[in-house]
C-alpha cells in the first residue's frame, strides 16, 4: 500500500471518529479514496496546510484542535477540504448517516445548554489550535 | 391550420405548444432536449434509498463528487444534485459571458424548471396594469394550467395578494416545523398584520395532494430535491409527453438553433440549428416561429439573425430578474427534534410584505429543512467540524430560510447583445437599481422582526443576498405594449419587427413582480396560443 494510502486511511479513520464518533465503514472509506482521485486540487496544499492535515489525522481529538484553528485562521484550506468532504460521505452513506441524522434529543432547553457546551469546548480547541499551530505556521513559512 | 415551430420545451414552450395543438393546429418543437436518468427505487422514502442503493454515496454526491460542497467554493449554491445536472448541460460552443449577472441556461427536456421548487402565484391586477391586456385574460390561462398541472392551496391570509383560481387543490400535509410557525402566527397575526404588514399562509405549489392523469399524488417520500419518482411534482417535461401523444406533433430533439433567416418585411422563413455535439446542420422552414427558449436564449436567437442579416450591434434592453435573499432561521420550540424524512422538501408555507403600492409587494417562500444534505449548510458555522455537525443534528429539525423575492423593472443598461470579438454568443449585462441596498435592508429588518414574533432566533450575519441571475427569473428584452416602437411585441407576443416571430416566454413581460413567474409564464403562453391563433 502506498505510503499516501496510508496517510488517507489515517485521515478517515480521525475524521470519521470525530464526525460520526465511530471508525469508517469500507463503502465510506472507498468512497473518501475515490474522491481524492477525482478532485485531487481540492486537497492540496502548502507545507503548512500539510502540518495541520498530518496533525489531524492522528486522533478524533487532534482532528478537532487543528480544524478549530483551520475554521478561523484556513477556513477554506486543505484540512476544511476533507473534513467537509468527510461529513458529506457519512451523512449519505449506512450505518454512518442513522447516527447523523438522529436529532440530540431532550427538551429545547436542554437542548439550548448542549448548544452551549459544545460551543465552549470548541472555543477551547480553538485556543489550543492556536498554541500549537501559530509558532509552526511561523516556523514553516520561514522554511518555506 | 397554422404550423408553427415552436423552439423550447420548458414551462413556456409545451403550454404553448399544448394549447395549439387542442385548437388543431402543427407543432414542430426544435429543443435541446437533454434528458435525464429514471429515478430508482421509486417506492422509497429518502432515509430508505440511502439503504437500499448499493452505492448511495455516489447516487447523492456524483460520480466524481462534484455533489460534496466545499468551503468557499465561490459559486452560488443552488443545492442542485449531480442526478440532475444534465439539466444545466450546454452545447459544445455556447459560452455565454456576463456582467453583474450569473445567468442559468438549460438545454433540456422541460427545462430549468425540471430543478424547480414548483411555487405556483397568480399575479393581480394592480401586478399585470404594464401588460397590454385585461386581468381576465390571464386569469383564464392560469386556470386551464392549474387543470393541466395541478396546483395545491388554500384560501387564506396570502389569498390577500394572490387572487384565488378555479383547479386549485387541497394543500399538501404541513410538516411539523412549518405547522407550529402557522400555528404561532394564528396568535401574532393581528400584531404582525397591523405592524408590519405581514401575513403568512399556504404557498401555491405545483405539487399533487390526490392523483392526476398518471402523475400521483405526493407520498411524502421526501426526495423532492432528487427528483420526485411518481411524478407527483409538476415539470414540463410532462407536458412535453402529452404533447408527444398528439399526430400533428412533431419533436426534433439534440438541436440548438442558433437563428432564422429572414425574407421580405422582416418576415422569418427558415430556422437554422446544428446538433447539441456541433457536427450536424439542420434547417425547418417557417410559416411562423415561436421562441420560447427562455428569455435568454430567445433573445439570442433574434440578436444573431439580425447579425447575420447585417443588422449590426444590437442589444435588447430592459431584462429583469429578482432580487433573491436568503434568510436563515432558528426555531427554539423545535430544537432537539427529530426532522422529518417523510415530508414534501420544500416550502409549504410563505410570507407577504405588503409594499407602499401593490406592485412593491414583497414575496417569501418559507422552507424548514427536513431531507437536505447538512454538509453544506453546517461547514459555515465558526466551530471545528465535529462540533458543527453536532450542532447540525441538535438543530437540523429547528432551521428554516425565508427565500425572499424582490420585484424588478425594465431599466436602460440591463440588456443581452452579442459579443464583438467571439460571434454568436451572448453578453449579459446588469446593475441594480439604485437605492436597492436601502430596501433590502428595510424589508429584511421586517422579515427578522416577523420571525422573531414566531419565535425564530435570526442569526446576525448570515443573511445572503444572492447574485442577480440566481433566482432564474428572467425577463422583459422584448416587451408586450399596446403601441410600442422597434424591438417591442403586441399584446398577443408577436413581434413589431418581425411579423411572423412570436415571443412566448418572459421576454415579452414589462414588469416583472416579486412573485416567482412560472405560473404566469405558463399561462400567457396559453392566453398568446388562444389569442392568436
Ligand atoms: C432551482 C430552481 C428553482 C426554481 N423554482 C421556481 C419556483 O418555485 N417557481 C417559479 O415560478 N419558478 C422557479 N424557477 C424558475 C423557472 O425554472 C423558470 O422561470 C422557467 O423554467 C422558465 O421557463 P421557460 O420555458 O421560459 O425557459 P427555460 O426553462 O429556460 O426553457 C428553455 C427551453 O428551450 C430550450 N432551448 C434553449 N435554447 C435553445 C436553443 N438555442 N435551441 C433549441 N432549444 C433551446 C431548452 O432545451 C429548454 O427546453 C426555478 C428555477 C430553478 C433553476
Ligand atoms: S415528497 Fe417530493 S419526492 Fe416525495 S412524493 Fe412528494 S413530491 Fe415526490
Amino acid at each position: 500500500m502506498s505510503s499516501q494510502g496510508n496517510q488517507l486511511r489515517r485521515e478517515a479513520h480521525a475524521f470519521a471518529r470525530l464526525l460520526a464518533g465511530a471508525a469508517p465503514a469500507a463503502a465510506v472509506l472507498e468512497a473518501y479514496l475515490a474522491a481524492h482521485r477525482a478532485r485531487p486540487a481540492a486537497f492540496r496544499g502548502t507545507s503548512f496546510q500539510r502540518v495541520l492535515v498530518s496533525s489531524a489525522s492522528r486522533s478524533a481529538f487532534r482532528a478537532r484542535v487543528a480544524d478549530a484553528y483551520a475554521r478561523m485562521f484556513d477556513p477554506a484550506g486543505p484540512l476544511r477540504c476533507k473534513l467537509v468532504l468527510m461529513l458529506a460521505i457519512l451523512e449519505t452513506t449506512p450505518p454512518a448517516h442513522r447516527r447523523l441524522d438522529a436529532p440530540i434529543g431532550g427538551s429545547p432547553a436542554a437542548a439550548l445548554l448542549r448548544l452551549v457546551l459544545y460551543g465552549l469546548r470548541s472555543v477551547g480547541s480553538l485556543i489550543l489550535g492556536v498554541i500549537l499551530f501559530t509558532p509552526r505556521r511561523w516556523f514553516t513559512r520561514e522554511a518555506d | 391550420m397554422d404550423h408553427v415551430v415552436v423552439v423550447g420545451s420548458g414551462a413556456s414552450g409545451v403550454h404553448f405548444a399544448l394549447s395549439l395543438l387542442e385548437r388543431g393546429h402543427r407543432v414542430t418543437m426544435v429543443d435541446g432536449g437533454k434528458r435525464g436518468p429514471v429515478p430508482p427505487h421509486p417506492d422509497a422514502t429518502y432515509t430508505q434509498l440511502k439503504e437500499r442503493l448499493d452505492d448511495p454515496a455516489r447516487y447523492l454526491l456524483g460520480e466524481d463528487f462534484g455533489g460534496v460542497v466545499l468551503p468557499d467554493s465561490g459559486e452560488e449554491y443552488y443545492g442542485v444534485p449531480p442526478e440532475k445536472g444534465f439539466i444545466f448541460e450546454h452545447p459544445d460552443g455556447f459560452a455565454p459571458r456576463s456582467h453583474g449577472f450569473s445567468p442559468l441556461f438549460s438545454f433540456a427536456q422541460g427545462g430549468l424548471a425540471e430543478a424547480w421548487t414548483a411555487g405556483c402565484y397568480p399575479l393581480n391586477a394592480d401586478e399585470i396594469e404594464d401588460f397590454p391586456f385585461a386581468h381576465s385574460a390571464l386569469q383564464r390561462g392560469y386556470e386551464t394550467v392549474a387543470r393541466r398541472i395541478g396546483v395545491t392551496g388554500e384560501d387564506d391570509d396570502l389569498a390577500r395578494f394572490m387572487p384565488l383560481h378555479e383547479g386549485l387543490m387541497a394543500p399538501l400535509r404541513l410538516d411539523a416545523h412549518s405547522e407550529l410557525l402557522l400555528d404561532r402566527y394564528a396568535k401574532k397575526r393581528s400584531w404582525l398584520n397591523a405592524r408590519l404588514r405581514c401575513y403568512l399562509g399556504r404557498t401555491r405549489v405545483a405539487t399533487l395532494s390526490r392523483d392526476l392523469g398518471d402523475r400521483k399524488a405526493c407520498a411524502y417520500l421526501g426526495r423532492c430535491l432528487w427528483g420526485c419518482p411518481i411524478g407527483a411534482l409538476y415539470t414540463p417535461s410532462a407536458t412535453l409527453r402529452e404533447c408527444m401523444g398528439h399526430p400533428n406533433f412533431d419533436y426534433a430533439g439534440g438541436l440548438f438553433a442558433s437563428h432564422f433567416a429572414l425574407g421580405a418585411e422582416g418576415r422569418a422563413t427558415e430556422l437554422v440549428a446544428r446538433s447539441i455535439d456541433g457536427t450536424e446542420e439542420r434547417r425547418f422552414g417557417i410559416d411562423v416561429l415561436a421562441l420560447a427558449a427562455g428569455t435568454l436564449c430567445s433573445s439570442g436567437i433574434v440578436l444573431e439573425s439580425l447579425r447575420r442579416d447585417g443588422a449590426g450591434d444590437v442589444a435588447l434592453e430592459g431584462l429583469m430578474d429578482n432580487r433573491q435573499v436568503l434568510v436563515p432561521f432558528v426555531n427554539q420550540r423545535m430544537l432537539g427534534r427529530a426532522f422529518e424524512d417523510e415530508a414534501y422538501q420544500y416550502h409549504l408555507i410563505g410570507l407577504g410584505i405588503e409594499g407602499e403600492t401593490p406592485r412593491d409587494y414583497v414575496h417569501g417562500q418559507i422552507t424548514t429543512l427536513k431531507t437536505a444534505m447538512m454538509h453544506p449548510v453546517v461547514q459555515s458555522l465558526p466551530f471545528d467540524l465535529g462540533t458543527s455537525a453536532l450542532i447540525g443534528r441538535a438543530t437540523h429539525a429547528a432551521l428554516g430560510v425565508v427565500n425572499v423575492n424582490f420585484n424588478d423593472h425594465r431599466r436602460p443598461g440591463n440588456s443581452v447583445g452579442l459579443s464583438g470579438e467571439d460571434p454568436g454568443n451572448l453578453v449579459v449585462r446588469y446593475a441594480p437599481a439604485s437605492g436597492e441596498g436601502d430596501r433590502l435592508k428595510r424589508t429584511l429588518k421586517t422579515v427578522s422582526r416577523a420571525l422573531r414574533k414566531l419565535g425564530c432566533w435570526v442569526p446576525p450575519g448570515m443573511s445572503h443576498v444572492r447574485p442577480m441571475g440566481a433566482s432564474v427569473h428572467y425577463a422583459g428584452t422584448l416587451p408586450m405594449c399596446e403601441n410600442g416602437g422597434a424591438w417591442t411585441t403586441d399584446p398577443q407576443g408577436r413581434s413589431r419587427d418581425l411579423p411572423n416571430v412570436f415571443l412566448v416566454d418572459g421576454c415579452g413581460f414589462p414588469f416583472l413582480p416579486a412573485k416567482n413567474i412560472t405560473f404566469t409564464l405558463m399561462a400567457n403562453a396559453v392566453r398568446i396560443a388562444d389569442s392568436a391563433f
